[in-house]
């Protein structure tokens, strides 16, 4: 071995090429949260288990087989397929992928539907049976998951501590959340919505204070 | 090899992936070094250290975007999820373009496969590990 052998491998490592045709390269390249819908898909795994083992729901697919990420969110659109949330024979939520909700600072606006009142989530827990083609209001988020496939950076917490500001009231007393166990049964705001940030940089968790009084939960997770 | 090996080695891997076809892993890695204090170039003290941290966290990158995962994420959904078919779920894929009109779709598993190059990397790291 030696510096040179080792130089050596290093450059032929990163000559190789991407392992897919320039056309499909050209074709991949506007999808700059491509990478990034790879990750929420394994979230989306993780958290559906979760509820699955934990919660004791049953999982269902809308409709057909595939699963629908979007480039770009927007309201409920039921021609894409969503998970529907089964307890009991009763569903009690449906899982949305890239749909915006209702702020909280939209309750009182003259305008509701201008960009600033809402946001959208990677991941959602919605009240079930909610309107084709409507943006879920705050207090029918029950779980909110974002999903970061990067680096972590200081403006994810501040975007998630806005997230939570957006969605509910701290308490000083606790508040049920629809759920009996996973991810938690109740929280210290109102409307009792749980709030997830899942990133692929472990440093992640060194940003984990804040969340203990906003209800935030902050997890490291990576592929496999 | 000595430690002013290893710190040109550790310009040479910076280099290689500036110039290389795997758009943002650069500025990723970099993004990632400075966040976590224990992968700072601390090319004084123990270059072959962070030779070696960087090149972990490069296959950690790659990992998290390699579509070679697409399969294991399918089985997963699988596991937990049914279908109102019964038949199983058989693509992920992404909807370019506006929500709510009838966008382009593009499965996940035809983004990039990083397997070789991450195998590739994990040779290199046994090099240098074996290296005196």
């Amino acid at each position: 071995m030696g510096l040179e052998s080792i130089r050596k491998r290093i450059t032929r490592a990163f000559n190789k090429k991407l392992g897919i045709s320039r056309k499909d390269a050209k074709r991949l390249l506007p999808i700059k949260d491509s990478h990034g819908k790879l990750y929420e898909a394994y979230i989306l795994a993780h958290v559906c288990g979760e509820l699955k083992n934990k919660e004791g729901v049953s999982l269902k697919l809308s409709k057909g087989s595939k699963i629908s990420f979007k480039q770009k969110g927007g309201p409920i659109n039921r021609k894409y397929p969503y998970i529907e949330v089964i307890k009991s024979l009763k569903t009690i939520g449906e899982i949305h992928l890239d749909v915006e909700f209702m702020t909280l600072s939209s309750m009182n606006a003259v305008s509701p539907n201008e960009r600033g009142y809402y946001h959208e989530l990677d991941i959602a827990m919605f009240k079930p049976n909610l309107p084709n083609l409507a943006r879920p209001k705050h207090d029918e988020v029950y779980l909110a998951i974002e999903c970061k496939n990067t680096a972590m950076k200081k403006s994810y917490l501040r975007e998630v501590l806005g997230l939570r500001r957006e969605l509910s009231f701290l308490q000083t007393f606790t508040y049920s959340t629809i759920f009996q166990n996973w991810p938690k049964d109740e929280l210290g705001v109102n409307p009792a919505s749980c709030i997830f940030l899942y990133c692929s940089d472990r440093s992640v968790e060194k940003y984990s204070d804040p969340g203990i009084l906003h209800e935030i939960e902050f997890k490291y997770m990576k592929i496999k | 090899m000595n430690p002013q090996e290893y710190r040109e080695l550790i310009d040479h891997f910076l280099d290689s992936i500036l110039s290389s076809e795997y758009p943002g892993l650069h500025g990723e890695l970099i993004d990632r070094l400075n966040e976590n204090p224990e992968f700072r170039f601390d090319r004084e003290e123990n270059p072959k250290g962070t030779l070696i941290s960087m090149i972990l966290e490069t296959i950690n990158i790659l990992e998290n975007n390699s579509s070679d995962n697409y399969e294991i994420i399918l089985e997963r959904l699988n596991s937990v999820i049914d279908t109102n078919s019964g038949e199983p779920i058989n693509k992920i894929e992404i909807i370019l373009g506006d929500d709510t009109s009838d966008g382009l779709q593009v499965g996940l598993d035809e983004l990039p496969n990083y397997a070789e190059l991450i195998s590739e990397l994990e040779g290199i790291i046994n090099d240098i590990n074996n290296e005196e």
